[in-house]
């Protein structure tokens, strides 16, 4: 494909006057980044997959709304966000049903190491912790120790101040110390 | 979820500030403030180190693979959802005007009923004008004239039967039935005596080709009139300017005869 070697810009140009064969290759380059980011927030393959399509037509239907000369990744990390809080927000219920599910399962195979491995059951320990936060703190997190970016760029994402960027993630990350220790994780 | 404990350490100092330290985001002032004091107090070192402990656990965590459906088609799954609308090219004010145009659409098929292909019960044709003129022999004659044809309901065509069987007079009717163009007639005076519908099925050319009597939705055959009626040659039956073979009820009259 002709369009492979175009920057960002120039791709989202063409899509914005309508050559939507342009998004293609934006597809390709960022599919991983919004894969990673949102399995981060939900810890689940299959709905990650779904919610991904999501972002990526959301993303072409709102190209118009996109300023020229901005970064595209941060614009499409907002959208990945914003679709992921509203999933969890919507899915909430069923969600926490499964994962109390997962809960008794981890309790009712602890000392089998046939049924689970250590590393499935810590795996699985994290994402139970991380589902107790409410999904904007989740969000903060993931963008900055997933995803490396600084209070500006996540206040930018999540359009909040940088303040309640700073605050958000102290309270995040005491949370998670809490919760990791009260289930023996890191000890 | 645990309630929030207050944001501050034993030593007074806040969490958020130990957590922006960690990520590298404490400047100036407020950086060499938190280093001094990282110095003397232990409480705040252990607990910078249980929050990087935190990031540790979530860094270290395994993102599961991908399916291989979602790294080999997803590409062409959004791009089938993103260019199918574009190619339909639908303007935006049809969906607004779909439903107008049905009813419009309705309304005109309801004024133009297409002439039956077939004759059935349900295309049945009742002639409104029976024009009746008497040979001056015995026989009298039933002209069909060229038809101004309406499309009646049964229920409609049972109405007008039970109307002109309430101004009947006592005697019994006469139903006459003949051919324009021939002297001699057909009187059923008896026969028909008890009759209400006489009807016919009259080819595009206005041959009568059946003929059948009775009281009921479906009359039955009636040899006897057919034997006489048969070939016959009427106007005819015309729709909208078309030709057409119909139904022809012939609405029972009274003839005053000579």
């Amino acid at each position: 494909m002709y369009y492979n070697n175009e920057s960002d810009e120039a791709l989202i140009e063409r899509v914005k006057k309508g050559d939507c064969e342009a998004f293609s290759p934006l597809i390709e380059r960022y599919k991983m980044l919004v894969y990673r980011l949102v399995y981060r927030m939900l810890g689940n393959r299959d709905d990650t997959e779904d919610l991904v399509q999501e972002v990526f037509i959301k993303a072409y239907n709102s190209i118009k709304s996109f300023k020229s000369g901005s970064s595209f990744s941060p614009w499409l990390s907002k959208i990945a966000v914003n679709l992921t809080i509203n999933f969890i927000k919507k899915e909430k219920r069923g969600h926490l049903e499964s994962l109390d599910r997962v809960q008794n399962q981890i309790s009712s195979n602890k000392d089998d190491p046939v049924e689970m491995t250590r590393s499935k059951l810590l795996k699985e320990k994290i994402q139970e912790a991380m589902s107790r936060l409410p999904e904007i703190y989740r969000a903060v997190l993931v963008l900055r120790i997933e995803e490396e970016l600084s209070y500006e760029e996540i206040g930018k994402i999540l359009n909040i101040p940088k303040g309640t960027v700073m605050s958000r993630l102290a309270r995040a990350r005491q949370c998670l110390k809490e919760t990791f220790e009260e289930m023996g994780i890191g000890s | 979820m645990k309630k929030e404990e207050p944001n501050k350490l034993i030593c007074g100092l806040s969490i958020e500030l130990l957590s922006a330290y960690l990520d590298n985001e404490l400047e100036g002032k407020d950086r060499r403030m938190l280093e001094a004091h990282l110095q003397v107090c232990t409480e705040c070192k252990k607990e910078i180190e249980r929050l990087r402990g935190v990031d540790e656990i979530l860094k270290g965590q395994v993102i599961e693979e991908p399916s291989t459906d979602f790294v080999y088609n997803l590409n062409k799954k959004i791009m089938a959802r993103i260019e199918s609308p574009k190619r339909l090219n639908i303007p935006f004010w049809l969906p607004v005007m779909v439903p107008g145009i049905a009813v419009v659409l309705i309304v005109i098929l309801l004024n133009y009923p297409k002439p039956p292909d077939k004759v059935g019960m349900e295309h049945r044709l009742v002639f409104t004008e029976i024009k009746t003129e008497s040979s001056g022999k015995a026989a009298i004659e039933l002209e069909i004239p060229t038809p101004v044809a309406e499309r009646f309901a049964y229920a409609r065509s049972e109405e007008k039967i039970k109307k002109s069987e309430k101004s009947k007079p006592p005697e019994a009717p006469t139903m006459v039935v003949g051919s324009p163009d021939k002297t001699e007639g057909l009187t059923l005076r008896s026969e028909l005596s008890k009759e209400k519908i006489v009807r016919a099925i009259v080819d595009s050319t206005g041959r009568v080709l059946k003929v059948a009597t009775g009281v009921s939705i479906i009359p039955e055959k009636d040899t006897t009139l057919e034997k006489h009626l048969q070939g016959k040659q009427l106007a005819p039956p015309t729709v909208r300017g078309k030709t057409t073979q119909m139904f022809v009820d012939f609405i029972e009259t009274k003839k005053d005869s000579n």
